[in-house]
């Protein structure tokens, strides 16, 4: 879900290389080529993203990538569903530990 | 690429290649996933082990989420034994031909000929091989097509 909250972000299409940019900005942490892309190849199946190869920027083809209609709304579904689910997380930890 | 580099992604290429083709992972998957991968590294300037590790497990993880189809054991049958059928036609024919003989049934070796040959060229023609195609240029991958 964060590596489509990153897509959905971007403001243009994105490919690989720049997801895992972002993600590590945003500190998720480095985010190997064998991690990302099988998650983008699930996305699209999914329905959720659409890729399209295309040129780089005098650089090799890169595979840009979008969110779809669906993928803007099952972003908004889940992102609700998480920050609810978080919610109740935080109500059960208590705010300080007792030393 | 350099010359290592070049060696190092030809051989992790390879034998992800083969381990997708056991997976019967078709041809324009497996281009997608290999582009992917080259692009992938020659923008970080990682090898492809230290980006995407062992290929093989790299090759299996990608096919568990691709739905492919089973071995079409019956097209295969069919292919086999109409490329058999059409290759005895066509032997037989040439045979009686030479013997200056009619072909079963009075037909003329020539017509027995023609239709052997038709048969193979039917059955080949059904023989589409699955090509790896690079989603880049829409051309087949050269070291592939050997395979």
């Amino acid at each position: 879900m964060v590596v489509l909250g990153i897509v959905a972000a971007d403001p243009e299409p994105t490919y690989g290389y720049r997801i895992a940019h972002r993600l590590k900005q945003s500190g998720m942490g480095q985010i190997k080529g064998g991690t990302l892309y099988p998650v983008l190849a699930r996305l699209e199946a999914e329905g959720l993203i659409a890729s399209s190869w295309g040129e780089g920027d005098g650089g090799p083809g890169r595979k840009f990538i979008t969110i779809t209609p669906f993928g803007r709304d099952e972003l908004k579904r889940r992102a609700e569903e998480w920050r609810a689910f978080i919610r109740i997380a935080l109500d059960v930890l208590p705010d300080e530990l007792d030393s | 690429m350099t010359n290592q580099v070049l060696g190092r992604w030809s051989s992790w290429r390879d034998k992800a290649i083969l381990e997708l083709r056991m997976k019967n992972v078709p041809g324009h998957e497996i281009g997608e996933i290999l582009s992917e991968v080259e692009t992938h590294v020659e923008e970080t300037g990682e090898t492809p082990d230290d980006a995407f590790g062992d290929p093989v497990i790299y090759a299996r993880k990608r096919a568990a989420s691709i739905e492919v189809a089973p071995n079409d054991a019956s097209s295969l049958i069919t292919s086999a034994i109409g490329g058999g059928i059409g290759g005895l036609i066509l032997a037989h024919s040439a045979w009686q031909l030479g013997a200056g003989q009619p072909v079963l049934g009075g037909i003329p070796a020539w017509i027995g000929l023609l239709l052997g040959v038709a048969v193979l060229a039917f059955v080949f023609h059904r023989i589409e091989p699955d090509l790896i195609t690079d989603p880049r240029s829409g051309r087949a991958l050269d070291s592939v097509r050997s395979m």
